[in-house]
């Protein structure tokens, strides 16, 4: 037997099923080669259905009805995507009359939420973990603590009915700010995470201050908030991506100030055609991934939840 | 003084701060934490820092006391009224009716047309979700943490469905489910989504597919947290990948995953899926979770302020009945915890 045939026999050899599982198994291979592959055909079909849409989000509607799995053939719309851009809107009731608001008051309000809602919530919470790390000594803040951990571990949703009325009773419906204060609790997810990190900063820095007259408002100010500005950052970030891409909250508690994710969802109802409605979430997406691209190391940074045993 | 300077004089003040710690344990320190300074500083910690924690605390308290404690409230107490179409008010029922918004719920959930089917689906798309992707979940974010080849791209793939908004995602399906699938399988008809046969499955491999990436982030840093000596002492052994996964890093990051798999519980009635992204208020009636027909009792153009004392019923029910399932989970996960074997 020469060389080549012995090599030939051993590739046969290797890859005869039976042979194949007994040195798949001996090696330990089958679990990472099978969760693997269903790993990699995951992404590949995701990637695959991004880029089907990418591409459709392109055609004309007479690609798109008889084409619909190959690539543009007429003409690479680009002129869609301007086209839903600047043609985004949402029918509203205003005063008993019904109105479009177009794409300035779009983005204005989602800007104002997505901005608002982070701000307001993130100091609040700032201020309330603080206080609840540092300042031990009060009893309050031991209740505060006890009240956080029940209000994020215990399923207790009060029924959205409640929610409107109450914002109903108390003027905050269908105003934004409104939206700044409903969603601006202290105790809410992001508590743990700034609890955490003022707890981490080293006190000695507080007292040095605290030697040379600075006031309990100066030290959180001037010195802790700034420590923590690497959290506030990626809070800042999630939590303006979730409000961008948020058209329930608007829908539910601002009827008349749309934002643009509202408009996007709505096209799907609109007559507009499959590539133009396309076009539209991906203008919605686009900033989301931009952000995404700048700040995805931050964003993907460790985060832990529950700890080790042992 | 900036902030610069505090930092300096810290830097300066360290190894007395250092010394200092030695004894008290950083979160407990002076002046706030400890015991309370004699002479000038004394009165300046007392008073002012009371003070400065009740300014501090004050915004939160009055929100939580509106946003939570009242809405809760008023959501129990609506559970026992009407709507009164000629005053256009929430009114409470008379004694005799006092629970009639529960009996509705009760009523309705077991007559022919009922809506425990809307339950059911709603748990099939939850259970399903939970049992068969939250696993996967984990075996993808250990692979992530294992660093194999292109891990770095697989795991910005695995973030982007939470990044991009499920909405956007939920309309990406519908599209691909609606003019891509029928090309491919005609069988599927030209809706698949409003067909009878193919929705539900549809919904469920939907549910299914984007629930894989799971928490990702979360666990594969909880993972990287696992002692790295256990790792290298599991491969001195020769121990395969399935039983690092198995048998050490699954074991250690156990109050992880009961925690994800309480959260995952908690939902397990009032999932609304996708439903509302994709049909608005006109999804089929072979597809409605009791979450979407609850929402739309309240929302969109079915919704009347007639509803909401039954939706109030309905969910503080849901509450009742899903407590129980939440602590019976939470005592059988504990039960079951593996123990690591090193």
């Amino acid at each position: 037997m020469n060389v080549f045939q012995k090599f030939g026999h051993d590739v046969r050899n290797f890859f005869e099923p039976k042979n194949l599982k007994r040195r798949l198994k001996a090696r330990g291979k089958i679990f990472p080669i099978v969760t693997y592959t269903l790993l990699a055909l995951w992404v590949v079909i995701f990637l695959a259905m991004l880029i089907w849409v990418f591409f459709t989000s392109l055609k004309t509607d007479y690609d798109f009805i008889y084409y619909p799995l190959s690539l543009p053939k007429q003409e690479w719309l680009w002129s869609n995507y301007a086209d839903a851009f600047s043609q985004l809107s949402v029918e509203v009731t205003r005063g008993g009359k019904l109105i479009q608001v177009g794409l300035g008051e779009l983005l204005l309000n989602s800007l104002l939420l997505c901005v608002g809602v982070p701000l307001f919530a993130l100091f609040d919470v700032a201020c309330c973990a603080y206080v609840t790390s540092r300042y031990k000594r009060f009893k309050i803040t031991r209740v505060i603590f006890a009240v956080v951990i029940f209000v994020n571990y215990v399923p207790v949703t009060a029924s959205l009915a409640s929610g409107l009325r109450i914002m109903k009773t108390l003027g905050l419906y269908d105003q934004i700010w409104g939206q700044w204060i409903a969603a601006s609790g202290g105790f809410g997810a992001f508590f743990l995470i700034y609890y955490a990190n003022f707890k981490s900063i080293p006190w000695s820095y507080a007292e040095a201050a605290f030697v040379d007259g600075a006031s309990h408002f100066t030290v959180f100010w001037r010195i802790m908030l700034p420590m923590t500005r690497g959290t506030f950052g990626a809070l800042f970030i999630t939590s303006f991506i979730t409000q961008w891409t948020d058209y329930m909250t608007p829908m539910i508690y601002l009827p008349t100030h749309p934002t643009i994710a509202q408009a996007a969802w709505g096209l799907q109802f609109s007559n507009t055609s499959v590539p133009y409605m396309l076009a539209g979430l991906f203008i919605l997406a686009m900033p989301v991934l931009i952000l995404f691209c700048c700040f995805h190391k931050k964003l993907m940074g460790s985060m832990t939840m529950g700890g080790l045993k042992g | 003084m900036e902030q610069r300077e505090y930092l300096r004089e810290a830097e300066n003040a360290a190894p007395a701060a250092a010394a200092q710690e030695a004894v008290q344990p950083a979160g407990e320190a002076v002046p706030c934490g400890g015991k309370p300074r004699k002479g000038k500083n004394a009165s300046i910690f007392n008073g002012r820092a009371r003070i400065f924690v009740i300014c501090m605390l004050a915004y939160a308290v009055v929100n939580f006391a509106i946003f939570y404690v009242w809405m809760n409230i008023d959501s129990i107490l609506l559970a026992f009224k009407t709507y009164n179409g000629t005053t256009g008010k929430q009114e409470y029922y008379g004694f005799s009716h006092l629970f009639d918004n529960f009996k509705d719920f009760f009523v309705n959930l077991f007559t022919a047309s009922g809506t425990l089917p809307y339950f059911l689906r709603g748990a099939l798309y939850h259970l399903t979700g939970f049992l068969i992707a939250y696993p996967i979940s984990l075996i993808f974010s250990y692979l992530i943490y294992k660093k194999l080849f292109l891990h770095n791209f697989f795991k910005v793939m695995l973030y982007v469905p939470s990044i991009v908004s499920a909405m956007v995602i939920s309309i990406m399906f519908k599209t691909l489910a609606e003019n891509f699938l029928p090309v491919i399988f005609p069988q599927l008809g030209n809706a698949p989504l409003s067909d009878k046969a193919y929705a539900t499955p549809l919904l469920v491999a939907y549910s299914v597919f984007f629930a894989m990436p799971g928490q990702l982030i979360i666990n594969t840093s909880t993972m990287s947290t696992v002692p790295q000596e256990l790792i290298e002492y599991g491969r001195l052994e020769g121990i395969t990948m399935r039983k690092e996964f198995m048998h050490v890093v699954i074991p250690l990051v156990y109050p992880l995953i009961t925690v994800q798999c309480l959260g995952l519980f908690v939902g397990l009635f009032t999932a609304a899926g996708p439903l509302y992204a994709i049909y608005a208020e006109m999804a089929p009636d072979y597809t409605v979770t009791y979450g979407y027909y609850i929402f739309t009792r309240v929302i969109g153009r079915n919704a009347s302020e007639a509803y909401y004392g039954f939706t109030a019923a309905s969910n503080l029910a849901i509450g009742l009945i899903s407590v129980p399932i939440v602590y019976l989970t939470k005592w059988l996960l504990e039960r079951f915890d593996p123990e690591a074997e090193y």
